[in-house]
């Protein structure tokens, strides 16, 4: 049996099967397409299947809106129109979602910044205060520290 | 109505104006839509949002092409965005299901065709059609879809994509070529399942 795919005739039909139905195919070609028709069962039933299929696209063409669309389109623009004439000035949302997203984004930064730097200085004053306590002990040269020694650093 | 009282009365919100845009593009607008979306239902919502469109921005309406043009862009552009967010739907739909494991929800394809006058054999060879015209690159979509159901010339559809009539020629042959492979190994492969 002839496969579609491999034979050089089958390979013409499926190459013009839209100029054939187009009958846009030079007289020659014409017969050639016919006369290989013909012999080949498979192209036959290629062709056939082809036609079918996209005699779906004149089906499609018949196919008609609903007879009320006007009327509703109609009365859906007057509402629009109505609602504070927004038509002109509406803002589109596809640049209103990113510049919502990135105003939220950018006021978590600052405020996320803002406690951190509190946390930061606080947390060096601490640090400067263990250092100079630190920096006392040490020039004193006191190496034991008694109960009472802590109680005066920590009192000043 | 002439093109500029047509524009300027639609400027000016005059309601004539828009009655006429309504009357006499609409139908055409929904055409285009369900050529490219396969399912009159959105089709419809998509003509009334693209409507909808001309009227916000016909203030910047370039007159470098005619008024059908540019509506047809904007028809054009609308039906591809509807389509992207129906493929994106689509996905978080089914991994909604696969997470849920929602057996009744099944998800509803929307490029079902209009069940209007078909039988399941017209709804079966669409569905075929719409696979292979789906599956091609989208500038090869957009010229076959405009060339062989819109009807429109090559010129016509040049000035709606903006592009040569050379490329949109180039265009409409890759098309049919790829359409011609796709449905020849489908009926191919149909054949083999049949036997």
């Amino acid at each position: 049996m002839q496969k579609t795919s491999n034979n050089p005739d089958c390979v013409f039909i499926r190459d013009n099967l839209f100029s054939y139905q187009e009958k846009k195919l030079s007289g020659e070609k014409n017969q050639k397409f016919e006369d290989h028709l013909k012999t080949c069962k498979r192209c036959r039933e290629l062709v056939l299947n082809f036609h079918s299929v996209s005699a779906s696209i004149v089906a499609r063409r018949a196919d008609e809106p609903n007879p009320f669309i006007q009327t509703r389109t109609i009365q859906k623009i007057e509402s629009e129109l109505e609602r504070g004439n927004r038509l002109y000035f509406a803002f589109p949302k596809r640049i209103l979602q990113p510049l919502m997203l990135t105003t939220i984004i950018l006021t978590a930064v600052v405020i996320g910044l803002a406690i951190g730097k509190q946390v930061d200085s606080e947390f060096s004053m601490n640090l400067s205060r263990q250092n100079d306590i630190q920096f006392m002990k040490s020039d004193l040269y006191i190496t034991d520290f008694t109960d009472e020694d802590n109680a005066f650093f920590d009192n000043h | 109505m002439m093109e500029q009282a047509l524009i300027d009365g639609l400027i000016n919100q005059n309601k004539e104006a828009i009655l006429y845009l309504v009357n006499n593009h609409q139908k055409n607008i929904i055409k285009t839509a369900y050529y490219f979306v396969s399912n009159m239902q959105d089709a419809e919502d998509l003509s009334q949002d693209v409507l909808l469109e001309i009227l916000r921005s016909i203030g910047h309406y370039k007159k470098d092409s005619s008024l059908n043009t540019w509506i047809y862009r904007i028809t054009v552009n609308k039906s591809l965005d509807h389509l992207r967010k129906q493929k994106r739907r689509n996905i978080f739909q089914t991994l909604g299901s696969f997470f849920i494991n929602d057996t009744q929800g099944k998800i509803k394809s929307n490029n079902e065709p209009s069940m209007t006058d078909s039988t399941n054999d017209d709804r079966e060879k669409r569905k075929i059609l719409d696979t292979a015209v789906n599956s091609l690159p989208q500038n090869q979509r957009i010229a076959f879809i405009l060339s062989k159901y819109d009807d429109l010339a090559y010129k016509e559809i040049s000035e709606i994509m903006n592009l040569s009539l050379s490329s949109v020629e180039s265009l409409i042959h890759r098309a049919k070529k790829n359409l011609q492979n796709k449905l020849a190994n489908y009926f191919s492969e149909y054949a083999k399942d049949i036997k």
